[in-house]
Parts: structure tokens; C-alpha cells; sequence
């Protein structure tokens, strides 16, 4: 039955990004003055919209994890980081590749791109906080800075538009001012992505809790 | 199209070797248990 279910699971996530795959390579209409390389942007924004998401599950776990010291919530938090940091990276490494033929540089330090270079670094510095073992005070410490690291989120977000930036801004006050074929692009992206995500997720989750399960009877053993 | 074909490749490959590899952390990890658990089944004679 569990077998059953995560096969399920994954059949929906094979058929979501072959479907992605699809309606960004065909579907999606190529962009008039930019050129194939516009399709970037699909993947792009949907790995930095679920970065964010990823990290936004660390601020709440964090504060859940001050609340209740739980160790399942900051197994959540832990494995939230890294594939925020996963998909931030895809998100840094994507940007350049569309803006060398569009900006003529690789990259430049505007706003948008400096902060979320600092949140990239922000989260691998978490990421190594929480890789130091269980100490309960060492948990603590990194559920404090997961909050704190939290506050880098919504400047990255708002950086292209509080500050002066090249970078381009999809979603304004007005909406989003794109082809309809194109929205649906971006919203085939984020869904496949948020999918993705859950699914690693679960995976990530389930290695951490394995990971204690041999701790414990390692333990058990010795003592 | 060079640059989108390098952008989707980087983006894929990241997410399947993130993948493959907490896949192996996996497998590494269940191996493991599974010693430990016969190593705690055989009692003294495992100490």
C-alpha cells in the first residue's frame, strides 16, 4: 500500500515536469526581441519562488521550534534549508546564462541579485550551523538564526523595486504583464516545482530520520 | 537557444544530483541500520 502511494506520487511528479518540459519548450510562445533564451525565465522564477517558499517553511519551523523543542520540526527545518539552497542555486546559476546575451555581462551587482547572493550564503551558513550534530543548544541557536536569516526573504523580493535595479519585475502593483500562453508557462513551472519540492522534501526528511534511528542504536550499542 | 539549453540542462542536473544523492544517503543509511539492528539481535555476542 505505502509502495503503492509512492508510486502515485511519483507518476504525478514524471507527468508534471515532462508536462512542463512540454508547455515551456512548445507551448510557450518565444518572445519577440529576446529570443528563445526568454524561456530561461520559466525555470528561473519558479526555482526562486520555491527557494523562497523553502525558506519561509524554515522561518515558521524555527519559531515552532523555539515554541514546542521539537525535534521532527527541526528536522523539517533542516531539510526545508537545503533545498531552498538547492533551488536558490539553480536560480544563480540560471540568471547569468539569460543575462550574457540579454545585459551583455554575466553579472553585475544590482540589488536584486546582491541580496539574493548574501540569502544563498545566508542559508548554506545555516545549513552547516545545523550540520554540527543534535546538541539541544546548538539546535537553538540555529532556530534563532533561521529566523533572523528570514529577514533576507522579503529584501529579495523587494530589492528591484525599493532600489534602483536592472532586473526585471514580473509581478508589479498592476499585475503580471504577460501573454496569457506565457502565464500559463509560469504557473505549469511553479506547480511542477512546488511538486518537486515535496517530494524531495519527503525524501530529505526521511534520510534525517533514518539517520537518527542509526544514532540511537549506535548509541544503544556502545552503551 | 545555446544558452536556454545550458540553463535547462544546469537547472535539471542540480535537481537529479540532489536527488541521486539523497537517494545514496538513503540506501547508505538503511545499510547500516540494517547491520546495526542484527548487531543489536545478536546481543553479548555482537559486544
Amino acid at each position: 500500500m505505502r509502495l503503492d502511494r509512492r508510486m502515485i506520487g511519483l507518476l504525478i511528479l514524471t507527468v508534471l515536469i515532462v508536462g512542463n518540459i512540454y508547455i515551456i519548450g512548445i507551448y510557450a510562445p518565444i518572445e519577440r526581441t529576446m529570443g528563445v533564451v526568454q524561456k530561461v525565465f520559466y525555470f528561473h522564477i519558479s526555482s526562486a519562488w520555491i527557494g523562497m517558499l523553502a525558506f519561509v517553511v524554515v522561518f515558521l519551523c524555527s519559531i515552532l521550534y523555539l515554541w514546542r523543542r521539537s525535534e521532527e520540526v527541526n528536522q523539517v527545518a533542516v531539510a526545508s534549508a537545503e533545498i531552498g539552497v538547492v533551488f536558490i542555486s539553480c536560480t544563480l546559476l540560471t540568471g547569468p546564462i539569460w543575462a550574457y546575451p540579454i545585459w551583455n555581462t554575466w553579472w553585475t551587482w544590482d540589488p536584486r541579485l546582491t541580496t539574493t547572493l548574501v540569502l544563498w550564503f545566508m542559508y548554506a551558513a545555516y545549513i552547516a550551523l545545523q550540520g554540527g550534530g543534535a546538541a539541544e543548544n546548538r539546535r537553538r541557536f540555529a532556530a534563532v538564526y533561521g529566523i533572523i536569516a528570514f529577514i533576507n526573504v522579503p529584501l529579495v523580493f523587494f530589492s528591484a523595486r525599493w532600489w534602483r535595479s536592472i532586473h526585471p519585475v514580473i509581478v508589479s502593483s498592476e499585475g503580471m504583464n504577460l501573454d496569457p500562453r506565457m502565464k500559463t508557462a509560469l504557473y505549469a513551472s511553479i506547480i511542477a516545482f512546488s511538486a518537486l519540492y515535496v517530494h524531495l522534501a519527503k525524501m530529505r526528511l526521511s534520510v534525517l530520520r533514518l539517520r537518527k534511528r542509526v544514532e540511537t542504536l549506535r548509541e544503544n550499542l556502545v552503551y | 537557444m545555446v544558452y536556454f539549453v545550458i540553463g535547462y540542462s544546469i537547472v535539471w542536473l542540480m535537481l537529479l544530483g540532489y536527488t541521486a544523492y539523497v537517494h545514496f544517503q538513503q540506501k547508505k543509511l538503511e545499510r547500516q541500520l540494517e547491520v546495526l539492528e542484527e548487531l543489536a539481535a545478536g546481543g553479548p555476542k555482537a559486544r
